[in-house]
């Protein structure tokens, strides 16, 4: 899992950075949900957009590929949303 | 064995990729949260207060807070005045009255509405509202993160504060709400015999709508008081269901790295790292996230 990281060094800094970034706004805005849940989703189309734009630069894209991410940002995002509503 | 097999290990019958990482399983874990949602509305429609925040918040040490924030930056400490906690507490009685979170209540009526209720003249005033908190100093913390609210707090222009503190249930759920006062009062006010609040309600006569709003907050804090015990944290449930399905798709995720790196796998699919990096960070966003809302 790790090598994988390591076959693209400047992709992944550039996703890591993005997460601290994302993390950093999410609990600056701390009780006030409404924020966190835009951060969420900010976060979930970011991933979503790294994932394509990573794999069409590795040449490995495929359009089921692009499912995954965004079904996996999709799934996230509901459950972030889901949790910060109880906020 | 079949089914968890199915779920967590690549092989030739779940196309190499394991099972539960595949949309229809995702959209089914979002059904999970959204069957959930619904259970938490129909027990709230049931049974108001079930689901809520417990709390053990007091004016007093709200107040003192402010100040001890307030003399960090030099400035002197604000005097509490009956006529601004009465129009706290007349403030959060319409919230719970008419089951709002805002300073503009749906009918329009602004926070400015409640200090003249309360008869308190003022030359400045502003107002802090907080939500779900269970101590006080985490509602001046939140208060303190937030420039708006911050910008009340220090304003050096105020010399007086107020502050209610009520229980009640907002939209089918028990919540304390913390309503905090602030102002300047106007020299005609500074001049004439101070008043109490409880003078000052018996000499205006009071509109229909705030009255009401005063008796339902009363009926509603002694409702409360028999089931503060027995409230059940909604925020508890739903980040145990996400901590629990996030935990599942990394469990996933390095089982299914395993038996890709052992059987030399090759296919077209997401990079497993990003995901279980993208899921931790959703994770401990979520984990962390902490009760209480500011307005």
């Amino acid at each position: 899992m790790i090598s994988e990281a390591r076959k693209h060094p400047i992709d992944f800094t550039a996703l890591i950075l993005g997460f601290i970034f994302l993390a950093y706004t999410f609990f600056l805005y701390q009780h006030e949900p409404k924020l966190q849940i835009i951060i969420i989703w900010a976060a979930a189309a970011y991933y979503f957009i790294w994932g394509v734009v990573h794999h069409l630069l590795r040449d490995d894209f495929h359009p089921k590929v692009a499912v995954e991410y965004f079904f996996m940002a999709l799934f996230a995002g509901w459950v972030g949303t889901f949790v910060l509503r109880m906020l | 064995m079949g089914f968890i097999k199915q779920l967590f290990v690549p092989h030739e019958k779940n196309n190499y990729r394991a099972g539960i990482l595949k949309p229809s399983i995702l959209a089914l874990f979002v059904g999970v949260f959204l069957v959930n949602q619904v259970v938490m509305n129909l027990v709230v429609m049931a049974r108001p207060g079930v689901l809520g925040y417990n709390s053990d918040i007091t004016p007093e040490l709200i107040i003192s807070l402010t100040n001890k924030e307030r003399e960090k930056q030099g400035l002197p400490a604000l005097e509490e005045n009956s006529l601004l906690d009465e129009a706290a507490q007349r403030k959060g009685a319409d919230m719970f009255a008419f089951n709002y979170w805002a300073h503009t209540s749906p009918s329009g009526r602004d926070p400015w509405d409640f200090f003249k209720e309360a008869g308190y003249n003022y030359v400045v005033a502003g107002e802090n509202l907080a939500k779900d908190f269970s101590n006080p100093e985490a509602v001046v913390e939140a208060w303190m993160k937030s420039p708006t609210h911050k910008a009340n707090i220090v304003d050096s222009r105020f010399k007086e504060i107020g502050v209610a503190v009520i229980e009640g249930n907002l939209n089918g759920y028990k919540t304390t709400l913390v309503i905090q006062h602030f102002g300047a009062p106007s020299a005609a006010m500074v001049a004439a015999k101070p008043v109490s609040a409880k003078e000052a309600l018996a000499a205006e006569p009071q509109s229909a709508e705030s009255t009401v709003a005063a008796s339902e907050t009363e009926t509603l804090v002694s409702g409360t008081e028999n089931i503060a015990n027995s409230v059940i944290n909604p925020l508890a449930i739903n980040k145990g269901i996400g901590g629990f399905l996030f935990g599942l798709i990394v469990g996933a995720l390095i089982v299914d790295t395993y038996f890709v790196l052992r059987n030399k796998v090759h296919r077209f699919s997401g990079r497993n790292i990003a995901h279980v990096g993208f899921i931790a960070l959703m994770f401990f966003m979520i984990l962390l996230s902490q009760q209480g809302v500011v307005n």
